[in-house]
């Protein structure tokens, strides 16, 4: 009884920092963005371990991801979220300024 | 011899005997030899009683009596001289009488006590039958003297014939002056030979008391010299303080009083078991017999039935001499000594031999024994006592130590109980201190928790790789200028400035000036990448957006320098100065 | 009221205590790791409120996470009970004064107690604050059983 607190402490902890860490969502995606006839592609990289990547245009910017809900959640590191819903293979954001993206899976 | 007797004519002394017609010459002759006869006669005589009766024959014969008397009588009474001739008894009971009846009646002159005229012999009466009826009544001459304080009378009776002449007169007085002449002799010699007698009595009386003064004075020498022995020994004795060296010196002493070549000094426990030995002279083995038990019967013995009784309180000691009694209690019998009780428990014996006079010890001997025993009970009794006082010191002193160790350790233990008895109440209090605490709140708990938060969340953050600057980035680089909303509405409305909404989309969405780009500062890097990024970056940009809690408009236009675009102004006032203006908001 | 009644209120009102305890610390626990995480996003919400100057935004969304977590394990084991629950409970009333105020000036933002993307605040998110608060004053109270802390504790009594 007197250190089972704390041990009933620590497992939960632990488990809800480490769940939503790794699903099928996963994997490389990507997005065009056209506007005035220049196509830019945005390729999204949701890497298992939470962390990803959005590059466009050689910029790469990292962020940490997870998963609520039905949303994936980019997590920038200016402490801006993105919410993206995952139907099927694609994923949508949107963007303030920028609209609507819709990042399709690719490869594997 | 009276001369009135004479005749006048008549000579003396005549040769021719013619001239005597009468016979007076021869008569005065014969006298004169009878005188001289007597006086020779009378000279050899020493007592009185002889003389008287000498010279009443001599008178008697000489006047030719046939009785006769003399009788010479003191004042005192006290001496009587009387003899008697002739006379019938009955008729010299006068004579036989009180002689102060006697001088009463003749010697009234001659009193007692006074000293009496003298007076010669002389005639008191001369006839028969005509004397008074205190002398004999044949009495025909009776002289009387007095002479000191006698009374002398010599009574003649009648002649053979014839009667008492002148002449006869005269010759028995000058018969009584010689007669008293040598009875006062007699007399004097008698005192002198009394008087020697006496002197002689006096002279031994004196012999013997010299005697018995000069035994006396060698009495008191000895027994001066022996009180100085017991003194001595008294005095060596007293100041010895330890028992051993007590019986040593003890016994020496009664040695050298008593002479003795050889001695003992032997002593017992009450209990008859423990015994000290000390000997001179002769070997402590023989004396392996001495029991204590048989001594203690002895001394009892003795207690009881000598002159110690067993009543007395005083030192009790005795002479033991006889060889059977100590043969009896185990003691050499030839060493007589002295028994002695040591303070009514302890008892012993002192044995002395070969003395030089081997006999019974005298009284003086004896005495000092006796006394010099006493004095050694009592001061072996002292050692005992100091040596015991000692013991018990000693004892005490180290019962003292242990009771005064002992007091310290209580001290000490009983201050350590305090102590722990103080420590046991403070942790108590202490405990019960902390027992509170845990239902009280302090300002320490707060402090803890938010000191351990902050330096946790810091360090945290320092490690997190998507930390937060602490430091407000506005402060560490230069001032962005600012401009004026009118000559930012101008230059909007002429379409050479853009216009950035730094806030978040939702505040943008809420309401924002018309032709804004929302840039959140939040997603940035997205957003300008995706919007901006192909800007011309020397065109003019202003930023509006910041409220109290974020400045958006400072944090993205300094951003945007970053990026490159060189001009770049900050809203001045923000966008409630652009609504204050009365410029269009659009929702 | 008998005695018997009075021993079984407390005893009742020690259990709900207990409960409560237990809730708000798991649950502030909870609330603390997903702001330790992401700490620009809580200081992005608390930015947000437009209470707190510029300079002390950063600094309080890196601080008021662990306090929560520490006060919540506290709250949790029982240790520093008390304490641990006033700090909530003034955390819990700083809380509903902000969101009393950002419902009074109408700014849509999400309570941020959880998770930054949340509802929006609105009259059931002070009500809730509210409830949470009341259970904060009621462990402050009542709760007196299974705290750690006594573990480590002689009684008087053993004294």
């Amino acid at each position: 009884m007197r250190s089972s607190p704390v041990l009933w402490v620590v497992p939960l902890v632990l488990v809800i920092v480490a769940c939503g860490r790794s699903s099928p969502i996963s994997g490389q995606y990507e997005a065009s963005y056209g506007e005035s006839g220049r196509d830019k592609t945005i390729v999204l990289e949701l890497r298992e371990g939470g962390q990803g990547s959005w590059t466009t245009d050689g910029e790469s910017i990292a962020f940490k991801w997870d998963v609520r809900g039905g949303e994936v959640l980019l997590h920038t590191k200016a402490g801006g979220v993105i919410r993206a819903v995952a139907r099927g293979e694609a994923l949508t954001t949107d963007l303030p300024g920028v609209g609507k993206l819709v990042f399709r899976r690719q490869g594997p | 011899m009276s001369r009135e007797a004479d005749g006048p004519d008549q000579p003396l002394f005549c040769r021719d005997a013619d001239a005597d017609p009468t016979g007076t010459l021869a008569r005065r002759l014969f006298q004169l030899q009878t005188l001289n006869e007597a006086s020779f006669e009378l000279s050899r005589l020493a007592s009185a009683d002889e003389i008287a009766d000498s010279f009443l024959l001599t008178a008697m014969g000489a006047l030719g009596a046939v009785q006769g008397f003399v009788l010479v009588i003191s004042a005192a009474g006290s001496r009587r001289v009387l003899s008697v001739r002739g006379f019938p008894e009955a008729e010299t009971e006068g004579l036989r009488g009180d002689p102060d009846r006697i001088m009463q009646t003749y010697c009234s002159a001659v009193k007692t006590g006074q000293p009496a005229p003298p007076s010669r012999p002389h005639i008191l009466f001369a006839g028969k039958g005509s004397g008074p009826t205190l002398f004999p009544s044949g009495t025909a001459m009776l002289v009387k003297w007095v002479l000191d304080e006698e009374c002398g009378f010599v009574g003649l009776g009648a002649k053979l014939k014839d009667t008492y002449t002148g002449d006869d007169r005269d010759f028995l007085i000058s018969l009584t002056t010689t007669f008293q002449h040598f009875l006062g002799r007699a007399s004097f010699i008698e005192e002198i030979h009394r008087l020697n007698d006496d002197l002689q009595d006096g002279n031994e009386e004196l012999q013997e008391s010299l005697a018995a003064s000069r035994r006396l004075g060698t009495e008191l020498d000895r027994r001066i010299y022996h009180l100085k022995s017991v003194n001595d020994t008294v005095n060596e004795l007293s100041g010895l303080l330890d028992s051993g060296e007590l019986m040593q010196r003890f016994l020496l002493l009664a040695m050298g009083a008593v002479s003795a070549a050889r001695g003992y000094l032997v002593l017992f426990s009450q209990s008859g078991d423990q015994k000290r030995l000390v000997c001179r002279g002769m070997a402590e083995s023989s004396l392996a017999e001495t029991d204590g038990t048989r001594l203690s019967r002895l001394v009892t013995r003795m207690l009881f039935s000598g002159p110690q009784g067993a009543g007395s309180v005083g030192l009790r000691r005795g002479l033991a001499e006889d060889g059977d009694v100590l043969a009896d209690a185990g003691l050499p019998p030839d060493m007589p000594g002295v028994w002695f009780v040591v303070d009514g428990a302890r008892f012993g014996f002192l044995g002395l031999g070969d003395r030089l006079a081997a006999t019974a010890f005298d009284p003086l001997e004896c005495d000092f024994l006796l006394t010099a025993s006493g004095a050694f009970t009592v001061f072996l009794r002292n050692a005992g006592l100091y040596e015991e006082k000692n013991r018990l010191i000693d004892s005490l002193a180290s019962q003292n130590r242990e009771l005064q160790e002992t007091l310290d350790c209580l001290t000490r233990s009983r201050q350590e109980v305090d102590v722990l008895k103080a420590a046991k109440q403070r942790i108590t209090e202490l405990v019960r201190c902390e027992m509170d605490r845990v239902g009280r709140v302090s300002v320490m708990d707060f402090v803890l928790i938010l000191c351990v938060s902050l330096v946790i969340g810091i360090l945290f953050n320092s490690a997190n790789p998507s930390g937060v600057s602490l430091m407000p980035p506005g402060w560490g680089r230069p001032a962005i200028q600012a401009v004026d909303p009118s000559l930012a509405r101008a230059r909007l409305d002429q379409g050479g400035a853009i216009i950035v909404d730094a806030r978040p989309r939702e505040f943008f969405e809420l309401k924002h000036i018309p032709g804004a780009v929302n840039l959140p500062l939040s997603l940035f890097d997205f957003v300008y990448g995706m919007e901006m990024a192909d800007l011309d970056p020397a065109r003019e940009v202003v930023v509006y957006g910041g409220n109290i809690s974020r400045r958006y408009d400072d944090d993205v236009a300094a951003l945007l320098i970053e990026r490159g675009h060189g001009d770049v102004k900050l809203l001045s006032g923000g966008l409630e100065a652009w609504e204050k203006r009365g410029f269009p908001v659009t929702p | 009221m008998s005695a018997f009644d009075r021993q079984n209120l407390c005893r009742l009102h020690a259990w709900l205590a207990l409960a409560f305890r237990l809730y708000i610390g798991g649950l502030f626990i909870y609330a603390s790791i997903y702001k330790i995480n992401y700490p620009a996003e809580f200081a992005e919400t608390i930015a947000s409120y437009q209470l707190v100057p510029y300079y002390l935004v950063n600094i309080t969304a890196v601080v008021l996470p662990w306090i929560e977590l520490i006060a919540g394990t506290l709250l949790l084991a029982g240790i520093r009970p008390r304490a641990a629950t006033a700090i909530l409970g003034g955390l819990l009333v700083l809380f509903t004064l902000a969101i009393a105020w950002v419902l009074f000036q109408g700014v849509p933002i999400g309570c941020g107690c959880f998770h930054t993307i949340e509802d929006p605040i609105s009259w059931k998110t002070l009500v809730r604050d509210l409830g949470w608060l009341a259970m904060t004053a009621y462990i402050f109270a009542y709760d007196r059983l299974f705290h750690l802390e006594e573990q480590f504790m002689m009684k008087i009594k053993e004294l």
